[in-house]
């Protein structure tokens, strides 16, 4: 019987791999720019990658494909991920589990349990999806993404609410009090020192949930393509939002003017959006309590707590120097429109309750299905007990993980500046103090985006795509 | 001691290995012709089924025709062009899928005729058409007419959504424009409201 319960637990043990691990191979691809080979090694994920961790996959493929210059493979990959996303929560905002999904995220690691995407997740993934849309001509759909984008901001903070309310509801029926343990300001508290941190990367003038970049996104949209008194108010109405965080930018200033009088620029508008660097990381940060695998006495091996701590990245193009004919030397620069440090962090922060009580809710349900074990053989002698007493203390330790999924193509800034179309139709970017440059022709159209990605300061810059937000 | 220690590892391995795929349950569904405008068709809370286009175009064409706003043209039956239905919803789809249906039903009525070669550059609802009445008209040949339209009519598509609780409610707004292009005012002013509420039990996240 101890040779067939030291066998099952080798055999079980040997199948627990992470996210990290899974796909450590496309973060390496993806980080030094070979975005061939990251597509299809995010393609090989989809398929051959795990069930519950799907949707993410799509969306690492979505960004892939449009940085490479695919703009249908992305709108395909974006399309699975929406539907993965859909299958969740569909209108309602509420997504029905299944009791043993939760109890496997509890019992086991909290990446067991399917990934169904952070709220920033949902908010760029349509962001995403209508540049695409306009890429490929499709103003239709893009337009269709741009409602879905205003949406999912609106709908942020409900979704928010909704898990915060289930997440206290479970904690009271652990009898947990979580507000008290976070309300302790003791500097040498770990989880206070952190959450400090985290909280550090969020400016004070940043409304919860919202993405200035696609706010303004799709404001131009509508200011520029837009034909009816109601579009210039939905661009007014966004563009409002957008001065109030940025009351000194004057570019958004001028395009708030515009929408105000339901007027087009005279001038013929170059905007360019500059995604650059690479989104903050999720890090596990353990709390082991001391253990004494061996101890046949010990009715409880192991105890411990696993959550997720940001890491930023900071090798990254800080900006964008814009030339052009016209200008006879000067170049422009960009300002930053969206930190998504910021947003990921201040999401971070708001599910830092929620995200705490399922990890300790996690470790008294482990603890207690030690002690059954452990208890069960209370009777049998001292190797018996020590074996088991080790195996299900080594066991409890390596399912013990934090969830560190995340959407890691994502940029850690978006950056956009606003010129006057040049009478060449032509520009050239570089990035600023870098030899990393590239010439963007622009289309006929009186008003033009350009969309460049930058991933760090040592990979080429790439234009992801010149499409026109005017219709003539 | 037997007994409980296979108990404990049946437990576990249930809960290790029962993460499957969800798979629809029970037979699959039978497949089954249903009429236009049935209310046996699919209710879909998120976007606009086919018996909602069939039900709201019934509704406006009804009001427009009962307001009496076409008998105002001089030259009966009115000229009528159709213009742009903007869709201001989450769902891409083609507004014909409204329109078709209303044109036909205008028709039918006797009340207008619809024209399908008025319109901006690239809006035209039958291009060749078009460009042969330009060749046959350039040519002198008097068979062509070029009656303006007397009326057009646009609109738009509006969803809104609210929440309470475990209940969505979206609100589909269909809004159209009957405009009198002489004096370029609006004679008729058209609102179907189509509201879908539905409920989701939450078991967690």
């Amino acid at each position: 019987m101890q040779k067939i319960f030291i066998f099952c637990f080798f055999f079980i043990t040997g199948c627990f791999s992470s996210h990290y691990e899974r796909t450590e191979n496309f973060s390496f691809l993806w980080k030094i720019g070979d975005l061939e080979r990251a597509g299809e090694e995010a393609s090989r994920l989809s398929r051959e990658g795990p069930k519950r961790d799907r949707l993410l996959y799509h969306l690492e493929g979505g960004t892939i494909a449009r940085m490479d210059g695919h703009a249908e493979g992305s709108v395909s990959e974006l399309n699975q991920a929406a539907t993965e996303y859909d299958r969740w929560f569909g209108p309602h905002l509420r997504t029905e589990t299944r009791v043993t999904e939760e109890l496997v995220s509890t019992l086991g690691s909290a990446e067991w349990k399917p990934y169904k995407s952070r709220i920033y997740d949902r908010v760029m993934m349509r962001f995403y999806q209508a540049h695409n849309h306009l890429l490929l001509g499709n103003h239709g759909h893009a337009r269709a993404e741009f409602f879905k984008t205003r949406q999912a901001i609106e709908d942020s903070k409900d979704l928010w609410a909704f898990e915060l309310d289930h997440a206290r509801e479970e904690a009271k029926k652990q009898n947990l009090d979580l507000v008290k343990s976070l309300e302790n300001e003791d500097p040498k508290n770990p989880l206070f020192l952190e959450r400090k941190k985290i909280q550090s990367l969020v400016p004070q003038n940043l409304p919860s949930f919202v993405n200035p970049a696609a706010i303004y996104f799709e404001a131009l949209y509508f200011l520029h393509s837009g034909k009816h008194r109601e579009d210039f108010a939905k661009a007014e109405y966004s563009l409002r939002q957008l001065h109030a965080i940025y009351p000194n930018n004057s570019w958004i200033l001028e395009d708030y003017n515009l929408a105000q009088r339901g007027t087009h620029s005279k001038q013929p508008i170059t905007y360019i959006f500059f995604e650059t660097g690479r989104a903050p990381v999720r890090l596990e940060r353990r709390f082991d309590l001391p253990i004494f695998f061996f101890s046949a006495q010990s009715r409880i091996p192991y105890l411990g707590v696993a959550f997720p701590i940001l890491q930023t990245n900071d090798q990254y193009l800080s900006d964008l120097e814009i030339f052009t004919s016209d200008a006879k030397g000067e170049t422009k620069g960009t300002a930053l429109l969206a930190d998504m440090d910021a947003i990921v962090a201040q999401e971070f922060d708001q599910y830092y309750d929620i995200e705490l009580t399922r990890a300790i809710s996690g470790a008294i349900a482990k603890g207690g299905l030690q002690y059954m074990a452990t208890n069960s053989v209370r009777a049998e002698n001292d190797l018996s007990q020590a074996v088991v007493g080790a195996g299900v203390g080594l066991l409890s330790q390596l399912t013990t993980r934090a969830d560190l999924r995340s959407w890691s193509t994502l940029p850690k800034q978006i950056r956009f500046c606003k010129i006057e179309t040049p009478q060449d139709q032509k520009l050239t970017l570089r990035g600023r103090g870098t030899k990393l440059s590239t010439e963007v022709m622009l289309t006929k159209h009186h008003i033009n985006l350009i969309w460049v990605r930058s991933i760090s300061n040592f990979t080429p810059l790439r234009v992801v795509g010149v499409c026109p937000l005017s219709n003539w | 001691m037997k007994p409980n220690f296979v108990l404990f590892f049946s437990i576990l391995t249930f809960f290790l290995f029962s993460c499957n795929e969800r798979r629809p349950v029970g037979r699959a569904a039978d497949a089954k012709y249903l009429e236009d405008g049935s209310k046996q068709g699919l209710v879909s809370l998120n976007k606009i089924n086919a018996q909602d286009f069939t039900r709201a175009a019934n509704q406006l064409v009804e009001d427009l025709l009962s307001s009496g706003s076409l008998s105002q043209a001089p030259n009966q039956p009115a000229i009528l062009h159709v213009g742009e239905i903007s869709n201001d919803t989450q769902t891409y789809f083609d507004t014909d899928l409204l329109l078709q249906g209303m044109k036909r039903d205008l028709l039918a009525s006797k009340k207008v005729r619809i024209s399908t070669t008025a319109g901006l550059k690239g809006k035209i609802t039958d291009s060749y058409a078009d460009g042969v009445r330009k060749e046959l008209g350039a040519s002198g040949d008097h068979q062509i007419s070029q009656p303006r339209p007397f009326f057009s009519l646009s609109g738009k598509i509006i969803e809104e959504t609210s929440r309470v609780e475990k209940i969505t409610q979206k609100d589909f707004y269909f809004l159209l424009t009957l405009t009198e292009l002489n004096g370029g005012t609006g004679v008729w002013f058209g609102r179907e409201l189509i509201t879908k509420q539905g409920r989701r039990g939450a078991i967690g996240f």
